[in-house]
């Protein structure tokens, strides 16, 4: 009988597996498990920045506190209003976008590029691009509703700061757009022949064959734009009154949750209870991804 | 067998992850390159066998006195510094005067810097604003006191520091009084106000006598006479712009009546009180006027270049601006008595109310391995021929009252600044900082509220009550950090 070598095929494609695995492993653990286990143990101590060498545990005091902290959940109310109105935008405006270019026209890619670009430009550069733009004296966007005799809006200010966010949000919200297209272009084209030869009209089409077909990532893009949508902080901070960076405070009908948490830790050296902000965070997106993937069964269709 | 082997190869390659990983999140050891800090080392004559400074250079400084001593292979770590960043003239200058030490820049804000404390791989000097960091930072034990080395220093002498150095001390109960934790590099009186003659001519304004303390209300009528609008409404010239933020405002404005919003032991925040209602009530009046440059209405900067185009009529940001950055501007250096320095408003003119509200110093850490280095690295920075040069340029105050007079004097606008600062350090108040709250979380606390009386979102009533609570526990909380009672 011929002798079994140790490194047989197998245990050769094991153990590659492992080897490129490694790097990714290593550095998740380095970069994220650490400092995610660390941040859990802070969350329960006093800890402020400086008092590392004596740091003492308080429990769950600092959780206790996030749900006694009136401002820490009307900030949350306020970023799931938020988020209700700027993820459903998203999602539809990104569809919208890739129908637009999911048809073969002259200078297809140019439109594509130019649709797409709002998503890559990093979202510091398009802060400061919009206060300009938002700017009330003279501000692109009041010159624009000049033309039309409107008068000058303050859009920083308390009354039009949601709606100038929402704006802002969704002029990036192409980010998905890519993933709608080529769901889009996967579609087989029988679908839509046979639809037609039953006399399915434009609005049918999209109904029964285009939205179930492409379900699976409109469920992806919900799930992303939520779990977004919980952690938005940069933008509201970029339209915030102030010159004071990452420690502008955004007027409130745009103070979200995260930017509560954010000032607990970099404005009043609360790192504890800050931290304690982000796992409550955690812990409310994981419930509602696990609500929304309980409602796969009614509305995602996956062929097989 | 299988199984027995995949499950020894899979605890084998944990194992070594987990190893690999633990030796990833080694820190840096005091003293080792660092590839997060930006090192800008001297040229200097040190020894190859010489170790980096330990216990043997840690020594009293009076036993041996800092400018006989060599720190030949020693560099100090500094942090905030930002002008020595490729400063080819003062890495000369240190590696000539020296005595062997080199130094490396540390690029960090305070987020990462308390991570290096709490690793003790914190930069040794610390270069930060005298009035928003100098006690806070000394009574949560950060900084290390300076007396016993600023006594054996040739140097430095405390008897010719000016009252700016004031901000560093704290003795426990009082700011203002007790060990120096830092030593300023540069101050200005930042709220002093600067005046655009042309502005002030064209908007029928006499120009103001830079001797005499005005009022605020004084000041805002001037500023909402600059205001103007062309014909299709748009706001073309604005009133005042400034560089302080509201806590430094409010706080201005308070110590101006020789009022304080804390008790003298620290223990108590007053907020109901006329003074700071009568600042809100006055920089919401000045923002949505379009008197004062806000996010309501703005040239699209703070005000520093559209005062040189003549779209501003006031800045209110002391005596650094005119030969730091306006000499140096296009639409001004040409013209420059068309400009002019007065004295800071008051909320009455019973008392003077001059004050440095930044004041940007050095200070070395009290976990520093290197402190009698640092020290001397400050001796060099802060003090000597390198505070002489900086005074003849006229950046900012030195923090050594013999350097005043080396402030440069040669042009009409260079005297007349001159003297209107001279005149400003001689009625200087201190601002009363509370050590147990962070500078930040007052301007966070003032903010928030200021902005939702600002839009009438909330009464003036609430907005004290909801302040009040705040800041005291803020200062419960501080208290309790800096471990007092």
């Amino acid at each position: 009988m011929a002798e079994k070598r140790f490194w047989n095929a197998k245990r050769r494609e094991i153990a590659l597996f492992y080897v490129l695995v490694a790097p990714f492993v290593i550095l998740f653990i380095a970069t994220k498990l650490v400092p995610f286990v660390n941040g859990l143990y802070l969350s329960l101590t006093n800890y402020t920045g400086y008092n590392y060498d004596r740091v003492e545990f308080v429990g769950v005091n600092n959780y206790q506190r996030v749900f006694t902290d009136a401002q820490a959940m009307s900030s949350l109310g306020r970023t799931f209003l938020i988020g209700c109105i700027t993820v459903p935008l998203g999602l539809i405006v990104g569809l919208g976008c890739a129908l637009l270019l999911n048809k073969a026209r002259k200078g297809l890619g140019v439109f594509r590029t130019i649709i797409y670009m709002p998503s890559i430009i990093p979202t510091v550069a398009a802060g400061l691009m919009w206060r300009i733009i938002f700017n009330a004296n003279e501000g692109l966007l009041n010159k624009f509703l000049g033309i039309f005799g409107i008068n000058p809006v303050n859009w920083l200010g308390y009354d039009h700061i949601l709606a100038a966010l929402v704006i802002m949000m969704t002029w990036g919200s192409t980010g998905g757009l890519l993933l709608n297209l080529a769901a889009l272009q996967g579609i087989p084209n029988e679908l839509y022949e046979a639809a037609a030869l039953d006399g399915a009209g434009g609005w049918k089409k999209f109904t029964k064959i285009t939205l179930p077909m492409i379900s699976p990532i409109l469920f992806f893009n919900l799930v992303m734009g939520i779990i977004g949508g919980f952690q938005l902080y940069a933008q509201p901070v970029l339209l915030a009154p102030g010159s004071n960076g990452v420690l502008n405070l955004p007027l409130k009908p745009t103070y979200t949750y995260m930017v509560h948490a954010y000032q607990q830790i970099l404005g009043y050296s609360r790192f504890g209870y800050g931290l304690a902000m982000m796992w409550v965070l955690v812990f409310i997106i994981n419930i509602l991804t696990v609500i929304v993937t309980k409602t796969q069964k009614y509305w995602v269709f996956y062929s097989d | 067998m299988k199984n027995t082997f995949r499950k020894t190869l899979s605890i084998l390659l944990t194992a070594g992850m987990l190893l690999g990983a633990s030796g990833c999140a080694a820190p840096a050891l005091p003293g080792e390159e660092s590839s997060e800090s930006e090192s800008r080392k001297t040229e200097s004559s040190q020894s190859e066998s010489a170790e980096p400074s330990s216990e043997s250079q840690e020594q009293a400084p009076e036993s041996q006195g800092v400018e006989s001593q060599r720190f030949d292979g020693v560099t100090v770590r500094v942090w905030g510094a930002t002008d020595l960043l490729n400063n080819a003239e003062f890495e000369k200058y240190v590696a000539e005067n020296g005595e062997g030490l080199t130094y490396e820049i540390v690029s960090a804000d305070e987020i990462k810097m308390m991570s290096m404390v709490a690793t003790g791989t914190a930069a040794d000097i610390w270069c930060l604003s005298a009035f928003s960091h100098g006690a806070m930072y000394a009574a949560r034990g950060l900084y290390e006191p300076l007396d016993d080395y600023i006594a054996a220093s040739d140097v430095f002498d405390e008897a010719n520091f000016t009252d700016v150095e004031n901000l560093y001390r704290f003795d426990g109960k009082e700011v203002g009084a007790g060990p120096i934790y830092g030593i300023v590099k540069d101050w200005s009186l930042d709220n002093q106000i600067w005046v655009n003659k042309k502005v002030f001519a064209d908007a029928g304004l006499e120009i103001p006598d830079p001797t005499k303390i005005y009022t605020w209300d004084e000041i805002r009528e001037w500023a909402k006479a600059c205001v103007e609008f062309d014909e299709s409404g748009e706001q073309t010239r604005w009133g005042m712009g400034t560089t302080n933020n509201l806590y430094q405002l409010i706080t201005g404005m308070v110590c101006s009546v020789g009022k304080s919003m804390f008790s003298d032991d620290l223990s108590e925040v007053y907020i109901d009180t006329p003074e700071i209602r009568a600042a809100f009530d006055y920089w919401a009046d000045m923002y949505k006027s379009g008197a004062a440059i806000s996010d309501m209405s703005t040239p699209g900067d703070w005000g520093g270049d559209s005062f040189a185009l003549d779209k501003v009529g006031m800045l209110c940001c002391g005596y650094w601006f005119g030969n730091g950055t306006l000499a140096f501007n296009e639409n001004a250096k040409d013209r420059m008595d068309d400009f002019m320095l007065i004295q800071a408003p008051s909320l009455d003119t019973s008392k003077g109310a001059n004050a440095c509200m930044a004041g940007v110093g050095a200070s070395i850490w009290r976990g520093s391995k290197n402190k009698e280095a640092a020290f001397k690295f400050i001796e060099l920075y802060n003090g000597g021929e390198w505070a002489k040069k900086r005074a003849i340029q006229g950046f900012g105050n030195p923090a050594q009252s013999d350097l005043v007079e080396l402030l440069p004097q040669e042009t009409q606008f260079q005297k007349q600044t001159y003297d209107a600062n001279e005149f400003g350090m001689k009625n200087m108040i201190t601002l009363k900082t509370n050590p147990y709250i962070t500078a930040q979380g007052m301007e966070s606390t003032f903010q928030q509220f200021f902005y939702e009386v600002l839009y009438e979102r909330m009464t003036m009533d609430d907005a004290i009550v909801a302040m009040q609570e705040q800041f005291e526990t803020l200062l419960a909380e501080g208290k309790e950090i800096c471990g007092v009672d």
